[in-house]
């Protein structure tokens, strides 16, 4: 998929200069900032188990280690990813003759219109294409 | 602990890397790769800091972003598809229809 | 207890919610939507009945104001409100019955005329008759002129709708293009004049201590901090400026002269609307609005001269063009020309009372007249033409003897309704014009024109009832059913009897309590009442009533010189009509007859009128396409080219965007960080 052609086509270096040029800029200003003392964490407890009730709102109850309740951003963004898998399987299905051809399961879907008298055939079917 | 400066300028660092490619690439795959670099900058300074402050919603933002990603990527390999199948290619100078 | 002055507002809203529902559902109801109107219009008049009774109660409010909603606030240290809100006294209550009880027959009249003659479109029909009455009820309780304004335009809209119902035939289409242009002329006026109280005062509530007809009488009096009057003007000046421009609303919608030549083409529409623009709405509107704000007037007497002449010309005026109409509607579209005008002359004579009483029985007689003519046009099987009617009185006893009721009402005949209220005006005019040329003359004019009246009433009436038929249509009637002969029942009953609620003359020949019409309009609130409006104007107006004689022969000469005269007048066309085979005397009057039959020739003139403003309409034509035009190019071409530039920057390439975004914001770091010190 990746060509030479694509890659030669006037690759240019020209606007990285910017990258560059906002690295310094954002450099200087690092190094001139100055910050106060840290705070860290407590000794011997488990980051990894604090994160864990953060993600479910128990960090009051159970941690010591001073966190935001993390439950609905959790919810959100499950349904968020499950949203993002199904738009990347629409947007990869391929439309062949005007009807949508699955792009993962492709079950030989045909439009009512163009077997009328297949009578079985006339129920839409879904997606999942398991005919 | 290391003074947040370094944690900074790494992550600076990192960014500008990503910026680079988007900005000199021209296959779109690279882009996917790029972009995430500038997120995995972005959590370099999210947990960084949630060390410095002693706080854990750094490092639990960190997660999210982690799975932003993998969202983004879903999307972006979806347009990249449908890019190629309507430019009959993945670079992205040739997919210039939307302008003026 | 429920108090009738909350149901106000809902007098106004049943029959708009009767417009919706003809609008909306009207297809799918039986009649077409008739039946949601005549319920509205009957619990609308229910309602108007209960709060003019509460008026009268011992105990009751005598007047009601309230606010119902402000929708504009002002800033400033004189901040305007905007508001709707209702008054409701004598006056409002009075005219509130009127509106609903014509609008109700009109509905159930409606069912005859346009339902059972199989007629098309009956929800838009129903729908346009719903918002009439709806918005003429708001415009009778508004309590202040800027709402009374907006109804008033929607009047305006409902007419035209109303009057261009057959829109697929040639006439009416124009017809309500006319009436609405016409009016809407007047009503320019009218606009400035809302304004311009709005200037001057900073209110235009009707009622109360804080309305600007108390205001206008405290300026008058001297106190001139109250308002604001421009160009240097005295208040009485400018008052009178106000009030003329208010009224330029009032003669394109009352059809007064020189803005009366919409209202005989408005015969276009059904017969029902012609009823009820002529008698409740519509053209009522323009007297009422002056009643309504007659405390204003009162202290302008140069306004209320205006009106009275005004008023006494377009009286004759319309007569005389009235005697020669061959249609049947075109001679009662005259003769409310001709009435209106009276009732204008009484205002102009300081009769308010008068022109209430005459608005009211008018407003019966001329119904009744309507749809009587309504019922002989369906008989007629819509021909409209007199000569080719006839021997109509024997086949349509009921249509006859009401429509007769009515004539004798309209011409003024004792003891018909009509006689009442008209010599109550024409005596008022005397009385006052005994002080006053321009009163007299108005009076003299008014005078004249009730013979004519008398003539072209009856010359229709015997014309279209008696002799022999002069059709084969006129042999056989077509037949009509209950729905027609209700409404006409009703309304001839109100026609012979409602002059008896307001007999002053009798009054004042023997001494009996008899004019309880102007001591129920006496009642109202403070500022409003009749004896309020004679004081103002006997101090501001130099008002003053003259006697010829004692008080009690002056009142002899003027009943007796207008009912002889209006008797002499019943003679003439008696003499020259009542007869088997009429013919068309008007011949006789030769180029006369043109004249009036071209009604003065009024249309041609206005036709050409608006020919000699051609050149000043090329100048602003020229304006606006020059200047105004000119701008707005000149800022859309600017913005064309600009963006055509710009647009450039938007090459569809990521890369491009990206690399902006990285300069804006490496351009934004380094600005930040300049100005916050971060590079020290």
């Amino acid at each position: 998929m990746t060509t030479d052609e694509t890659e030669s086509a006037g690759s240019t270096m020209i606007p990285g200069l910017a990258a560059i040029g906002l690295f310094i800029v954002m450099a200087v200003a690092f190094v001139q900032a100055s910050f106060g003392e840290p705070v860290l964490f407590p000794e011997g407890e488990s980051i990894v188990a604090h994160i864990g009730y953060a993600l479910f709102d128990l960090q009051n109850d159970m941690g010591t280690i001073a966190s935001e309740g993390f439950l609905a951003a959790f919810l959100i963004i499950a349904i968020g990813l499950d949203v993002a898998v199904d738009s990347a399987i629409f947007l990869a299905k391929r439309e062949e003759g005007g009807s949508i051809v699955s792009a993962i399961a492709d079950g030989g879907w045909e439009s009512p219109a163009d077997a009328p008298d297949a009578t079985a055939d006339t129920q839409p079917l879904s997606d999942g294409g398991d005919k | 602990m290391v003074p947040p400066e370094y944690y900074l300028l790494l992550s600076a660092a990192v960014f500008c890397i990503g910026l680079f490619g988007v900005l000199t690439r021209k296959n779109a795959l690279y882009f996917l790769m790029s972009v995430e670099l500038m997120l995995n900058a972005a959590n370099i300074n999210l947990i960084a800091f949630s060390l410095f402050w002693g706080n854990l919603t750094g490092q639990t933002f960190a997660l999210f972003v982690i799975a932003l990603a993998a969202a983004e990527v879903a999307i972006g390999i979806g347009i990249i598809l449908v890019l190629y199948r309507n430019f009959g290619t993945v670079s992205v100078t040739d997919a210039t229809t939307m302008r003026w | 207890m429920v108090a009738a002055f909350d149901f106000v507002p809902a007098i106004v809203l049943l029959p708009f919610v009767s417009f919706l529902i003809a609008l909306f559902a009207g297809k799918y109801m039986p009649k077409g939507g008739a039946l949601a109107g005549i319920a509205a219009t009957a619990g609308s008049l229910l309602l108007s009945i209960w709060v003019a009774i509460s008026l009268l109660g011992v105990s009751g409010e005598r007047i009601h104001q309230e606010t119902i909603y402000t929708w504009a606030t002002g800033i400033g240290d004189q901040p305007w409100e905007l508001t709707f809100g209702v008054l409701i006294d004598p006056l409002s209550a009075l005219m509130l019955i009127i509106v609903t009880l014509i609008a109700t027959l009109v509905h159930v009249f409606s069912l005859g005329y346009m339902n059972d003659e199989g007629e098309t479109g009956l929800p838009r029909y129903y729908a346009g008759l719903g918002l009439f009455t709806a918005s003429m009820l708001g415009f009778v309780v508004a309590d202040n002129l800027l709402m009374a304004f907006m109804f008033f335009e929607l009047v305006g809209l409902c007419s035209f709708l109303l009057i261009g119902f057959w829109f697929r035939r040639d006439g009416p289409p124009s017809a309500a293009k006319k009436a609405f242009l016409v009016t809407r002329f007047g009503d320019y006026f009218f606009l400035i004049g809302v304004v311009a109280v709005f200037a001057t005062f900073g209110t235009a509530q009707f009622a109360g201590p804080e309305s600007f007809p108390v205001l206008a009488e405290q300026a008058v009096a001297g106190d001139t901090s109250v308002v604001n009057t421009t160009f240097g003007l005295e208040p009485t000046q400018w008052f009178t400026i106000v009030g003329l421009l208010v009224l330029g609303g009032v003669v394109g919608k009352s059809a007064q002269f020189p803005l009366h030549t919409w209202l005989p083409d408005a015969m276009q529409g059904p017969t029902p609307v012609s009823a009820l623009i002529h008698a409740a709405t519509m053209v009522a509107a323009g007297v009422y609005l002056v009643a309504r704000m007659y405390g204003f007037y009162a202290v302008s007497p140069t306004a209320l001269a205006i009106i009275a002449f005004i008023g006494g010309f377009t009286a004759l005026f319309a007569a005389t063009m009235g005697v020669v109409k061959r249609e049947i509607k075109q001679v009662l579209a005259y003769s409310t020309i001709s009435q209106y005008g009276y009732m204008m002359l009484a205002l102009g004579a300081g009769s308010y009372v008068a022109a209430t009483f005459h608005l009211m029985t008018h407003a019966f007689f001329k119904a009744l007249l309507f749809l009587g003519a309504g019922a002989v046009i369906i008989a007629m099987h819509h021909n409209e033409n007199m000569w080719d009617m006839g021997g109509l009185k024997d086949k349509m006893p009921v249509t006859y003897a009401t429509f007769l009721a009515g004539s004798l009402a309209l011409a003024g005949i004792f003891p018909f309704s009509g006689f009442w209220s008209k010599d109550e005006i024409l005596y008022e005019a005397f009385i006052y014009g005994l002080n006053d040329p321009l009163l007299l003359g108005g009076w003299v004019m008014g005078l004249l024109a009730v013979p004519i009246t008398a003539f072209y009433t009856f010359r229709m009436v015997f014309l279209t009832f008696h002799g022999e038929p002069r059709s084969e249509t006129a042999r056989n009637p077509h037949g009509f059913g209950w729905n027609v002969k209700g409404p006409l029942s009703v309304l001839g009953v109100l026609a012979v009897v409602a002059g008896f609620i307001n007999m002053v003359p009798v009054q004042k020949l023997t001494g009996i309590e008899l004019d309880f019409l102007t001591q129920y309009l006496d009642s109202g609130g403070e500022g409003l009442t009749y004896s309020g409006y004679n004081a103002l104007l006997a101090e501001y107006g130099g008002y003053e009533a003259g006697v010829v004689g004692t008080e009690v022969t002056t009142l002899l000469i003027a009943a007796g010189l207008s009912l002889g005269l209006a008797v002499t007048g019943l003679l003439v066309a008696f003499k020259l009509y009542n007869v088997p085979e009429p013919v068309e005397h008007t011949a006789k009057l030769g180029q006369v007859k043109d004249v009036l039959y071209n009604n003065y020739y009024q249309d041609e003139f206005q036709v050409w009128i608006a020919h000699r403003t051609q050149s000043v309409a090329a100048v602003a034509d020229k304006f606006d396409q020059g200047v105004i035009d000119g701008v707005v190019n000149g800022v859309s071409s600017v913005s064309l080219f600009g963006g055509r530039r710009m647009r450039k920057l938007q090459t569809g390439l990521v890369t491009n965007y990206a690399a902006l975004l990285t300069l804006g914001l490496t351009a934004l770091l380094l600005a930040f960080g300049l100005l916050g010190g971060w590079f020290v």
